[in-house]
């Protein structure tokens, strides 16, 4: 692990040379490149672990749900089963290839292709075949839906599309999988998203959330007064470490802050409470886990406002005080992308809490659309070719990090030398 | 409470804005305020957060998953406010700056409760 601690008062902060990569401006080609892309499936998505989420989204037996895979033209079936494990599948008809799913999420015990009506069970067993008797040595056992290798780790939901992946989930976290272990995931079990598909490539829409770097610029009324202040202007880091090709940077969030008394219908809403949290989905007792948890907020900053971690290659996981949140950035072609942003809140029963709520809401929606309103504009200035190279500053090593590992693996041969 | 007015007695001054601003889903009413011109936004601010302490306090000890008629719709309104303080407050113009729209940024799985 690199472990490293910015001051963000200094005259400049070092995270990107304690990280161990060096400080040259890095190429565009990756993000316009369709060979790069090409390698970029090949090495890497159809290599590592990929993490669809919660188990909680599928709690119960028979619960299930749908993931689409654009990158690999596949689909996935979750399924939680009679016994609780959960399996992954993809969701192709043994017989023709039909989808037999055609639902998103649900839940069920048998899934029956419409095409011929074969029948499977949630553990991928055929169970049923029409008219078995006319077909040829027939072995309904060896005609189960196509298993899909899925791991579990501290309730996050992982597949791999390897047949027999090369190395294990806990090999692929490595020690950030043992450093992150025991957080709390507050509400994991009901959350609200938002989504879009973008016309730039995957990296563009996840190196928007990767620094903090651009808030006091494109978010200057939603959050500007959030992440930066007098103290730190430019909205430094607190701090970054790496594990293999896992990174995390813990951010600056300004202590002084409260709602300006033109926010009138803020003030309103949250008037009832003695925190003005704008980000509150967590109870007292959670935040106080998440406070004392080693690998959160790692140096006790009393400034400090989100942790943005990013698991290679699409995840990332956000901790704040108030709760949690994740986006997924899945490839669907070299200059598009389909987006999920995941915020986990509690129900909102009475008139307070869901007004809170509301304008938690209302101002997501504002903070996001500025931060994605940007990329494709990005992505036509990147195809134009106009520039070869991009300067990265110190505070967006996340990135830097980032593009650094997609090039290990796509030159590894194995995915034991990319994690090497 | 009769059946041609929509919101609780006290809140006829809001009766023109239920129409467009009771929205069902905090999609619907996300969209409804990027849909509105900057007159339109402050005519509904304006009056809504005029009326809604009273609003609110009208609605204490209510359990959001259990409104529906006339109170409902008194909630929804309050929830749109939320969203048209965004422009009123925030970004003083109907949406953020130098954001495309229309755009195709949707809340697609709202919170269970008036969502
Ligand atoms: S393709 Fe599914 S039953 Fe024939
Ligand atoms: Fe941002």
């Amino acid at each position: 692990m690199n472990d490293q601690v910015a001051d963000f008062r200094a005259d400049r902060t070092n995270l990107t040379a304690l990280a161990g990569l060096d400080t040259a401006p890095v190429s565009l080609e990756p993000y316009r490149s369709q060979d790069w892309f090409d390698a970029e499936v090949r090495q890497v998505f159809k290599r590592a672990w990929l993490c669809l989420g919660r188990e909680e989204r599928i709690a119960a037996p028979g619960d299930y749900f749908v993931q689409t895979l654009e990158f690999a033209r596949a689909e996935v079936l979750v399924t939680r089963t009679k016994d609780g494990r959960i399996r992954a599948f993809h969701n192709v008809c043994s017989h023709r290839s039909n989808k037999v799913v055609l639902e998103r999420e649900g839940n069920a015990s048998r899934f029956m292709c419409r095409y011929h009506n074969w029948t499977y069970r949630n553990d991928g067993e055929l169970v049923g075949v029409p008219d078995q008797k006319n077909f040829f040595d027939f072995d309904r056992k060896s005609c189960g839906l196509t298993p899909v290798a899925c791991d579990i780790w501290e309730g996050w939901i992982f597949i791999n599309l390897q047949r027999e992946p090369e190395v294990p989930l806990a090999e692929f976290l490595g020690a950030f999988g043992e450093i992150y272990r025991g957080i709390p995931y507050p509400n994991a079990d009901r959350s609200i998203l938002f989504e879009s598909r973008l016309k730039a490539n995957w990296k563009v829409i996840a190196d928007a959330f990767a620094e903090t770097y651009h808030i006091p610029a494109i978010h200057p009324e939603t959050i500007g007064a959030t992440f930066a202040s007098n103290e730190n202007p430019f909205a430094r880091p607190i701090s970054a470490q790496t594990w293999g090709p896992h990174r995390s940077v813990s951010t600056y969030g300004n202590p002084e802050y409260a709602p300006p008394p033109g926010s009138q219908v803020e003030r309103l809403f949250y008037s009832n409470i003695a925190t003005g949290n704008v980000l509150s989905a967590a109870s007292l007792d959670d935040t106080e886990v998440f406070r004392r948890h080693p690998a959160i907020n790692p140096t006790k900053s009393a400034s400090w406002a989100v942790d943005v971690t990013w698991l290679f290659p699409n995840f990332q996981i956000d901790v704040s005080p108030g709760g949690f949140w994740t986006h997924h950035f899945w490839p669907v072609s070299q200059d598009e992308t389909r987006w999920e942003a995941r915020f986990y809140i509690p129900d909102a029963t009475d008139v307070w809490s869901r007004l809170q709520q509301e304008h938690y809401i209302a101002r997501l929606g504002e903070i996001l659309l500025e931060d994605v309103g940007n990329t494709e504009r990005t992505q036509e200035g990147i195809a134009s070719g106009a520039k070869d190279t991009m300067p990265l500053q110190d505070g967006e090593v996340m990135i830097r990090h980032s593009l650094h590992n997609l090039h290990k693996w796509i030159e590894a041969g194995t995915v034991a030398e990319a994690l090497a | 409470m009769t059946a041609d007015r929509s919101l609780p007695a006290g809140f006829e001054a809001l009766e023109p804005h239920v129409a467009y601003w009771a929205a069902a889903s905090a999609q619907q009413r996300r969209a409804a305020r990027e849909a509105a011109s900057m007159e339109e936004i402050e005519a509904f601010y304006t009056a809504m957060l005029a009326l809604a302490p009273e609003a609110i306090r009208s609605l204490e000890g209510r359990d959001m998953r259990d409104l529906e008629g006339a109170p409902l719709r008194l909630m929804q309104l309050l929830l749109a406010l939320a969203h048209v303080s965004m422009a009123t407050e925030l970004h003083r113009q109907p949406r953020a700056p130098f954001t495309p729209y229309p755009h195709e940024v949707r809340l697609v799985e709202g919170p269970r409760i008036l969502g």
